[in-house]
């Protein structure tokens, strides 16, 4: 098991170090120059040169590469170009929280709703138990997340005024106890939208994985010796079934990415989303460096956690 | 000469410095009015008699509102909520936008300022100024016994330091240039008095300075809290900005919120609010709902909602429209097939049907633009504008096309000029408006025989492609800046050329008048130079002009005297604006 880490910690470095060279390349190929970006039309040339020099993008671009990758490692993520007056890991530090805690809640409400749906859907195979559940989840994957949101809050926030549209907790609240279960209320309506795509695709998976399963011969057999139906399906059924879901799940983290930014512009919350997204507008290419190795340690993260959990759902099942 | 308490002749030239009432030097009682004022402002200048010392006493009243002793106890409290772009820096020099200008703005504060609702120039932390007679030496009269939002007093040393840093290199400020093209030398004088030598004259120079770059920061404090550290500016001061304002710093949260509070000891008077708190929110629809609901006092009005709110009755009866000092247009690239012929530029002009578009489409939200300049800027001449000749009008564009030689020689309905179909691509950054007016001028091109491609790029993509000169025709606009002429014809100048000029219009004449623009002092004389400079522009057709815009906000309806002047509301200090009882949680 220790080695196994080991070996995938050095693959990640290369991974880090590949997903570096790659937006590094990427930035300096988009159109569009970070010190216009910031200055606007007619930026006086004298300033461009100060500021393009305070940046240091006067630099040869492979001295640009090394010196911003070595301080990178120590720690020294470098200043924003759009907030100016302000270090990259800082600003980062700031909005993870959000981020993190939308998308931990819109995990658990994809995970809590679609795997007994997905269970009770194979279960009740072309029943209205079934078709309910298919129904739900086809509805879930067809509605953009973006209209969700906006009509969630034209409903519920804005028609019958339950909750406000805009989530205003401070952030240092959100992994607090009870913090992070009293901002569940402000933060219902994002997390729905968040979590209904990811909802659906889940159950789905479950279903068919599920129906996969309790066809084969071995569940046959444990309900031919007699074993109560819940065994049956809960213990012996849903535990080989969950693999492809735990991957699904894993690899939701992925598409969490892209959701998150939508969610967190409908919802005005200041995430990493729409720090992804802002970043790229103003060209402000040390946050969009290094939220992308953010993004690839979370994945890489994310896919050593699924690969661990394989271990313990099944036994069977060994690293290294 | 220097405002006195008795003279009536430094009166009318205080009064003709601030741009307010040029009509005021033929009969000095009958007072042209500033073209937009709030009801306020408006209401002391015609109690004011102006025979003396009326001009300080004037926006010290104003300012100070040492009438509304009543009105405070009733009007007192309450924090306004808007919604909006995040900012981009708290430093007064590194600010170019607009959101940034918003906050700096209220706890900065310059030497001169704008007139409240209206673009005309007055005192603010110079209670006075005197110009020397050949324009080249502004002296600063400063007020005393204003303090900073820590308690230090405000003096001529902070001015001089908060100039110097602006003038300083290594603080890579974007505003610099304001400095060093037009001021030579900043001295102190005294404590309560500074003068700025200027290269030439320029008669904009007032208006220049209500820009956010020349905002005043107080010399102990600021440069304590600020140091020079591998190349670049460590700023500890940014936690907590100080400076004279209306509102000081409470909290920042970047791309979260912002929130400002009442400066109890402001020089003129606390504002009537206690507070203001911005969260960050671009998404039009979710600040629409969050207003709809509520939560903010204050939405400008989306393109896509001026219907909504341009019908229902529960939001018609509180939108404020203003106009803007902006102009948006398709930029033609001079150097480039087909628009290096002007006849060509001009037959596009006329096959536009700018004012359907308007009227069909935006329902009559902005005004048509047929020349650089909008209504409200100095220099604009409504004859001009009505007798447009390159408006709406197939056949004459028609005609110029088949004079400039491009004719449809096979027959697809597509003009041919000099050997080429007339097709080419119309690079717009991303926007509805410009998606909505393209699909139009689409069709009325391919009426006359030219077929254009619509293509949308960011703002990043277009600004580069523009100094690059790689493309044929763009879509642009121009806010600007500080409401002078000569802010906007800079556009059109040789030496502008690539950036801003990205049409690469070159005209000597032009370039002369413009030159004239700059350093004229005769308020008459200006305007003439503005009409010729404008006849110019508008028939040589460096672009495409579509509409000026209007800014339209809804108002919660507990919220009053929330106004704006042509510059837009970012730089209102809001100090009469306040939120009625009931409402103030």
């Amino acid at each position: 098991m220790r080695s196994y880490i080991l070996k995938k910690l050095a693959i990640a470095v290369l991974v880090f170090l590949g997903v570096y060279t790659i937006v590094f390349l990427l930035c300096f190929m988009m159109p569009g120059d970070p010190v216009r970006v910031s200055m606007g039309l007619h930026s006086d040339p004298q300033a461009v040169e100060l500021l393009t020099h305070a940046w240091g993008l006067d630099e040869p671009r492979y001295v640009q590469y090394f010196s911003y990758l070595k301080c990178f490692v120590m720690g020294d993520w470098g200043i924003s170009f759009r907030y100016e007056d302000k270090a990259v890991l800082g600003i980062i530090l700031d909005r993870l929280p959000r981020t993190a805690y939308l998308g931990l809640w819109g995990i658990i409400f994809s995970v809590i709703l679609s795997i007994p749906l997905g269970v009770i859907a194979a279960y009740k195979q072309n029943k209205p138990p079934d078709n309910a559940a298919v129904l739900i989840s086809q509805i879930g994957v067809s509605l953009p997340n973006f209209w969700l949101g906006l009509m969630l809050i034209a409903i519920v926030a804005v028609g019958l005024r339950w909750i406000s549209p805009i989530p205003q907790v401070p952030h240092s609240e959100l992994w607090s106890f009870p913090g992070f279960f009293t901002s569940l209320k402000p933060y219902s309506l994002a997390i729905i939208t968040l979590g209904t795509g990811m909802m659906a695709t889940t159950t789905r998976l479950t279903r068919s994985s599920m129906l996969e399963i309790i066809r084969q011969d071995y569940i046959t057999m444990l309900r031919a010796k007699g074993m109560p139906e819940h065994v049956v399906i809960l213990k012996h059924a849903l535990r080989n079934a969950l693999i492809p879901v735990v991957t699904i799940v894993g690899m939701q983290v992925l598409i969490l990415i892209g959701g998150v930014v939508l969610t967190e512009t409908v919802f005005a919350i200041n995430g990493l989303g729409r720090l992804y997204v802002d970043a790229i507008t103003a060209r402000d290419y040390p946050i969009i460096t290094a939220l992308t190795l953010v993004y690839a340690a979370a994945v890489v993260i994310m896919n050593l956690i699924v690969d661990l959990s394989y271990s313990l759902i099944d036994p069977r099942v060994k690293l290294g | 000469m220097r405002y006195g308490k008795k003279s009536t002749l430094v009166l009318l030239a205080a009064i003709l410095l601030m741009g307010m009432i040029p009509a005021a030097l033929a009969q000095k009682r009958v007072i042209e009015l500033p073209r937009q004022m709030s009801p306020r402002w408006k209401a002391y200048f015609e109690q004011v008699d102006f025979d003396g010392d009326s001009v300080p006493y004037i926006y010290d009243k104003y300012l100070g509102r040492d009438d509304a002793s009543v009105d405070f106890a009733r009007k007192q409290g309450g924090i306004l909520r808007l919604m909006g772009a995040d900012i981009r820096t708290l430093d007064p020099i590194m600010v170019v936008d607009v959101a940034s200008h918003q906050i700096v703005g209220k706890i900065f504060e310059p030497l001169a300022q704008m007139v409240p609702a209206a673009t005309e120039v007055m005192p603010c932390l110079a209670k006075a100024w005197e110009i020397s007679d050949d324009g080249l030496v502004y002296t600063f009269y400063l007020r005393e016994g204003v303090r900073f939002h820590n308690g230090e007093l405000f003096t001529a040393d902070d001015v001089i330091y908060s100039f110097h840093r602006l003038m300083d290199p290594s603080h890579a400020s974007k505003r610099i240039s304001f400095v060093t093209d037009y001021m030579e030398a900043i001295d102190k004088v005294d404590d309560h008095t500074v003068r700025i030598h200027l290269r030439f004259p320029f008669m904009p120079f007032l208006s220049l300075m209500t820009y956010s770059c020349f905002h005043i920061m107080p010399q102990d404090y600021t440069s304590a809290n600020e140091h020079f550290e591998d190349g670049r500016w460590v700023k500890e001061w940014v936690e907590k900005p100080i400076g004279t304002g209306p509102f000081k710093f409470r909290a920042y949260e970047s791309g979260d919120y912002w929130e400002l509070e009442a400066n109890e000891d402001y020089w003129a008077g606390r504002p009537y609010l206690d507070g203001i708190w911005l969260k960050v929110c671009e998404e039009t629809a979710t600040v629409v709902q969050a207003f709809k609901a509520g939560q903010i006092n204050v939405v400008g009005v989306p393109a896509e909602y001026w219907e909504e709110f341009t019908t229902t009755s529960a939001y018609k009866e509180h939108l404020i429209t203003r106009t803007e000092l902006a102009t948006y247009y398709y930029v033609l690239n001079c150097k480039k097939w087909p628009f290096e012929n002007k006849l060509i530029r001009q037959a596009v002009a006329c096959a536009m049907d700018r004012e359907g578009v308007l009227q069909t489409i935006f329902k009559g939200r902005y005004l048509p633009a047929h020349g650089p300049l909008p209504p409200g800027c100095f220099g604009f001449s409504q004859q001009l504008y009505d007798l447009y000749a390159y408006s709406y009008n197939p056949l004459k564009a028609r005609a110029l096309l088949d004079k400039a030689g491009a004719i449809d020689t096979d027959g697809d309905g597509i003009r041919e000029y000099q050997g080429k179909p007339l097709k080419f691509e119309l690079s717009a950054y991303i926007g509805p408006t410009w998606r909505e007016g393209a699909k139009s001028f689409k069709a009325n091109l391919k009426e006359v025989g030219i077929e254009i491609r619509y293509q949308e790029y960011e703002f990043a993509t277009i600004t580069m492609m523009g100094e690059d000169g790689n493309f044929v025709m763009l879509s642009l606009g121009w806010i600007m800046d500080f409401p002078d002429p000569e802010n906007f014809y800079i556009l059109w100048e040789t030496k502008s050329i690539p950036d801003p000029n990205y049409s690469r219009y070159s005209n000597p004449e032009a370039d002369a008048l413009i030159g004239g623009l700059r350093s004229e002092l005769n308020p008459q004389v200006r305007k003439e130079l503005c009409y010729n400079i404008e006849r110019i522009i508008q028939e040589d057709h460096p672009n495409i002009w579509f509409f000026h815009s209007r800014g339209t906000a809804c108002v919660q309806p507990y919220l009053h005297d929330y106004d704006w002047g042509d510059m837009g509301s970012h730089i209102e200090k809001l100090l009469g604006v306040y939120l009625e009882a009931g409402h103030r949680g």
